[in-house]
């Protein structure tokens, strides 16, 4: 029989002790569990989300104009900039330092043409890079397909009362509507779909582009510093990064961080104060029998020994399940919180943590009660001798 | 030589009420393989005199030797050793752990030692079966009986083979017949040639003894050594 032999049937004995241990710490564990997996859960929920959310970078020419719309109402053609940029010259995007982190670049080129008697916007996209950026996008029927085939937007296409695979006639050309788009509730509604070489030729604007979308939105990409190294390799545009949404949502979900660092800070302070007060009682109650295992023979060293391994096994115990019980609870709270949540997983490394922490803790709250025993003198702890 | 040695050996308790001189200087040899009862009235000193003799708490002067060791020239944790390998303890009222078995009780001072888990149990075995308990092993102590118990602490005693065993009260809880027979086991094992230091209040014992001493106001009153051993009473 060794010190932990003595530990382990102590701790069977007194099951009820062992158990308010347990959950006293278990609580704690679980609720640091529980706040992390859910933070990390929201965290990559906003971050998927980014992924998906299209450009968050917007390249324009550079006007020495002042902008002559506001919320969305401009004066009829004044706002209307002539200036393109050089198709040329956006290879030069994927040179910058942080070029690994662009997901994609889709330039397009905007211009009115006339379609069966009404004036249509027109936007020619690269409709590979266009499709796969705007995800949300619906479209009965199928995507471009072929340099003759056109998207219409909804209200496009219930002006001009097209449907799938009907024919439109542009400046003399004949183009099949190869889908319409579903209704966004955005200014595509308005748009016909070209691909990019299309529009250009439509509109006479072979290599020039009117505005470029990148996508490189990520949780910890350095957006800001990829405007700044776009706009070195592209002294003559203007690059904006499109990132007020994505800033709240990461500010708020900094303060959900933070609030949950104080409440875990909080219930393991409890939970390591159940710890004490338990193990202290217990030595207290215990200092007969400790002054017996002193008379016996054990020095100091083995009866605080003897005492962190029981609080060890506690810890180990608690850990355990209060890491299963803090994911189960994030299992079941996320939904909650967030729609569509892709879920909290079973995260290992956070198990091998929450023991960690819980032993941590169960030896902060138990050493002092440990020392307190061991310094305890044999012949007034036994009184009977 | 003596194997025991008292030089001036006192106790002084400093209470709120002033000082309560528990042991007054007193001076004792006792030969190896003696069996000496220690008796007198309560607050006699009996159990200060046990408790010093023991190792277990520092005299106010005087020095202890056992076995030609100064005891309390020991730091405290040298002293915890020596516990463990010159002293066998049989507590008042068995002092046996409730949650472990009267196997796991008797390994209990092999515990913190080197000696393996098996060894242990062997050990312990011998010594439950010295003291007729070969039976009852995996028994708690609450599913034992008074004498029962009472051979467990003294198997616990022996487990290690100490030199000595300082035995505190051992018949004091039980009825007259068990007492015979644990005094019995005392008696053989002092047969066998262990040294047994007792104390007791119960006169019935005292024809086990080979040498009694009899406290009386913290000092040495009556003193019946066997012609080979000396007394020198200096309180």
């Amino acid at each position: 029989m060794k010190l932990t032999g003595i530990a382990i049937r102590n701790l069977e004995r007194r099951k009820a002790r062992m158990a308010f241990l347990i959950v006293g710490l278990m609580v704690g564990v679980a609720t640091v569990v529980a706040l992390l997996s859910l933070t990390s859960a929201m965290s990559a929920d906003i971050q998927h989300k980014m992924e998906n959310y299209g450009a968050n970078i917007l390249l324009t020419p550079k006007s020495n104009d002042l902008s002559l719309s506001y919320g969305g109402i401009s004066l009829g053609g004044v706002s209307v900039d002539t200036r393109e940029l050089n198709q040329d010259d956006l290879p030069k995007i994927e040179t910058i330092p942080n070029s690994r982190n662009i997901s994609a670049v889709a330039p397009k080129v905007l211009g009115a043409v006339e379609v069966n008697g009404a004036q249509v916007l027109i936007m020619g996209v690269d409709e590979k890079v266009e499709f796969h950026l705007k995800r949300w996008w619906s479209i009965a029927g199928e995507p471009i397909g072929a340099p003759d085939q056109l998207v219409a937007g909804s209200l496009v296409a219930a002006k001009l009362q097209l449907h799938p695979s009907d024919n439109v006639e542009i400046s003399g050309e004949t183009f099949v509507v190869s889908g319409i788009l579903t209704e966004t509730g955005s200014q595509d509604d308005n748009l016909l779909l070209a691909p990019l070489a299309t529009a250009q030729r439509l509109l006479g604007k072979e290599g020039k582009v009117s505005f470029v979308e990148v996508a490189a939105l990520c949780a910890d990409c350095p957006v800001d510093d990829m405007v700044r190294q776009i706009s070195s390799v592209l002294p003559d545009v203007k690059v904006n990064a499109i990132q007020q949404v994505v800033k709240t949502r990461m500010h708020a979900l900094g303060e959900f961080r933070n609030f949950s660092l104080a409440v875990s800070l909080v219930v393991l302070f409890v939970g390591s104060l159940v710890v004490f007060v338990t193990m202290m009682g217990s030595v207290n109650e215990r200092c007969h029998e400790i002054g017996i295992f002193r008379a016996l023979g054990f020095r100091k060293h083995h009866v605080v020994r003897l005492i962190l391994t029981e609080a060890g096994i506690v810890s180990i115990i608690a850990g355990a399940a209060g890491f299963v019980f803090g994911t189960m609870a994030a299992k079941g709270v996320l939904p909650l919180l967030v729609e569509n949540a892709h879920g909290v997983v079973w995260n290992f490394v956070l198990g091998g943590g929450s023991v960690l922490l819980a032993i941590l803790l169960g030896a902060l709250a138990a050493i002092y009660p440990a020392l307190h025993a061991s310094k305890l003198d044999p012949a007034d702890a036994l009184r009977t001798l | 030589m003596s194997f025991i040695t008292l030089n001036n050996l006192s106790k002084t308790y400093h209470t709120e009420a002033g000082e309560v001189r528990a042991l007054k200087p007193t001076g004792l040899e006792i030969a190896e393989g003696s069996f000496l009862g220690i008796v007198g009235p309560s607050g006699s000193g009996k159990s200060t005199l046990l408790t010093l003799l023991g190792g277990l708490a520092k005299p106010s002067a005087g020095s202890l030797l056992i076995d030609g060791i100064d005891v309390y020239r020991m730091n405290e944790e040298k002293r915890a050793d020596f516990r463990r390998e010159y002293i066998g303890f049989v507590f008042q009222a068995y002092n046996l752990i409730p949650y472990l078995t009267a196997e796991e009780n008797v390994m209990l001072p092999l515990a913190v030692t080197s000696m393996s888990s098996r060894k242990q149990r062997q050990a312990a075995l011998t010594a439950l079966q010295r003291v007729g308990l070969a039976n009852r092993v995996g028994h708690l102590p609450n599913q034992l009986s008074g004498g029962e118990q009472e051979r467990v602490a003294i198997a616990r005693a022996l487990v290690n083979n100490p030199p000595m065993i300082l035995a505190d009260e051992p018949t004091g809880s039980l009825d007259s017949s068990t007492s015979a027979e644990i005094m019995d086991l005392f008696q053989e094992l002092n047969h066998e040639g262990q040294t047994i230091l007792m104390v007791t209040h119960n006169v019935e014992n005292r024809k086990y003894f080979d040498r009694v001493v009899s406290l009386r106001d913290g000092c040495v009153d009556v003193d019946e050594p066997k012609p080979t051993v000396k007394v020198a009473a200096t309180g």
